[in-house]
């Protein structure tokens, strides 16, 4: 490591869990999370002494923003989120199997959609912050988030009419 | 009917849950670092894959010129008979190989040392065949078909895909950034308005402005030099002076030489 880029290597250490962890959620699974920070992370270091003020909120908008240009994430093919489950294996619980259910459908929606979800539901930020973040308008942030519920939601009530479906079956 | 609170605080729970236990591997940091390295690297050698496109489209309009006994600037103001050169120009790099070797030294305004990098390069048109390779980088064209080899692995790209650092420093855009095909070379070139005068016997003087883009901000790259023609009336040498200015401001100085005119040149598929 350069000594140019000091403080990098404290920052990762004490940061580089959550930030690994918005990746994460951000690119869909844990080997596209990887990606995505190292991408994030050699951006960063290109123009490590152009940054000014916080360097982990720029690594955190390089993160959304490579995200959202898809990156390379557009020839990768899609992956599998790595505690699914394997087809046929009993789950322990329906809410696992609901929580697995979202995060596949957050994974399908469009990048911006994501984004804004990850940024208002995991980094707890206001409509306000995540406009800022993602360098969009409020109203593209209310849309995009109205948006991505109402995907998740249409998810959460399907679970529910199969799981009463299957209720009933059994009832029989 | 399901709230959307209720939606709020399920995809919250499923965040946290998919995401626990996640732990950062510190190769990452040292991959990122590899990989900045790399790309470094590129761009640096990548002065050198300018200089080889530039000579290359210098080499067929001077000696095109010179024959002719005729030498005028050559752009897009300059009419039919410029364009009558350049055509001749490509009908004259289909069968033309040449050997060049690069030496460039670029210092960027904001540093202090000076980069120096030399390159070896052949092409054959016939073949549409070629090769650039500097100390720790190879690009191969094989019959139309190019290669970037970085540590013992290649790679097959488009032949002038653009996203490639190496291709975007300090022209861009398939022209001074483009390697080994002066027929695509000369095309872009009659975009531009590249000036060339005598200067004396086999010595030409040549001089013109390239914006570069950059999707951060522009810059022009403004270049002049001398092109040296042998007694073969082929390109011995060619020196230039390039000037960055603009949102990146920097300094080359690039001195080439050609050889094996007319010798074949072999490049395998890697």
């Amino acid at each position: 490591m350069p000594n140019s880029f000091e403080g990098l290597e404290q920052l990762v250490a004490e940061r580089g869990n959550a930030l690994l962890a918005t990746a994460v959620l951000l690119a869909g699974g844990r080997a596209a999370g990887e990606d995505l920070l190292q991408t994030a992370l050699e951006r960063m270091m290109r123009y490590w002494h152009r940054i000014e003020g916080d360097r982990e909120a720029y690594l955190r908008r390089t993160l959304y923003h490579l995200s959202i240009d898809q990156w390379r994430l557009r020839r990768r093919r899609r992956e599998v989120p790595l505690d699914m489950e394997p087809p046929g294996r009993p789950d322990a619980t329906e809410t696992i199997q609901l929580r697995r259910a979202l995060i596949e459908a957050l994974g399908k929606l469009p990048p911006k959609q994501r984004a804004v979800l990850v940024l208002r539901y995991w980094e707890q930020l206001t409509e306000s912050e995540a406009a800022k973040v993602l360098g969009c308008s409020l109203g593209t942030v209310k849309s995009s988030a109205s948006r991505g519920l109402a995907r998740l939601r249409e998810v959460m009530a399907a679970w529910s009419v199969e799981e009463s479906g299957a209720g009933r079956g059994a009832e029989r | 009917m399901i709230r959307e609170a209720e939606v709020e605080e399920r995809l919250v729970v499923s965040m946290r849950d998919h995401v626990a236990g996640v732990s950062l591997d510190r190769q990452i940091l040292l991959r990122a670092s590899q990989r900045y390295q790399r790309r470094k690297t590129m761009r640096r050698t990548a002065f050198g894959a300018g200089a080889m496109a530039a000579v290359a489209i210098l080499a067929l309009v001077v000696v095109t010129g010179s024959r002719s006994g005729m030498i005028e600037p050559v752009g897009r103001d300059t009419g039919s008979m410029a364009q009558a050169r350049l055509v001749a120009a490509i009908v004259a790099s289909q069968s033309t190989s040449f050997y060049v070797t690069i030496k460039v030294d670029s210092k960027r305004a904001d540093r202090a040392e000076v980069v120096s990098i030399t390159v070896d390069g052949a092409y054959d048109p016939v073949t549409d065949s070629g090769y650039m390779r500097t100390t720790d980088s190879e690009e191969r064209l094989v019959a139309g078909v190019r290669y970037v080899i970085r540590k013992g692995m290649a790679i097959e790209v488009p032949k002038f895909r653009s996203d490639l650092s190496l291709y975007q420093w300090p022209g861009g855009n398939g022209f001074l950034g483009t390697t080994a095909d002066p027929t695509t070379m000369l095309d872009a070139m009659r975009q531009r308005d590249a000036k060339i005068a005598v200067a004396g016997v086999g010595a030409y003087h040549f001089a013109m402005t390239v914006p570069r883009e950059d999707p951060r901000g522009q810059s022009n790259v403004a270049i002049d030099g001398d092109v040296l023609v042998g007694a073969d009336n082929r390109v011995a040498k060619v020196i230039y002076k390039s000037i960055v200015s603009g949102f990146t401001n920097a300094e080359l100085m690039t001195v080439m030489e050609f050889f094996g005119y007319g010798t074949p040149v072999k490049v395998e598929k890697p």
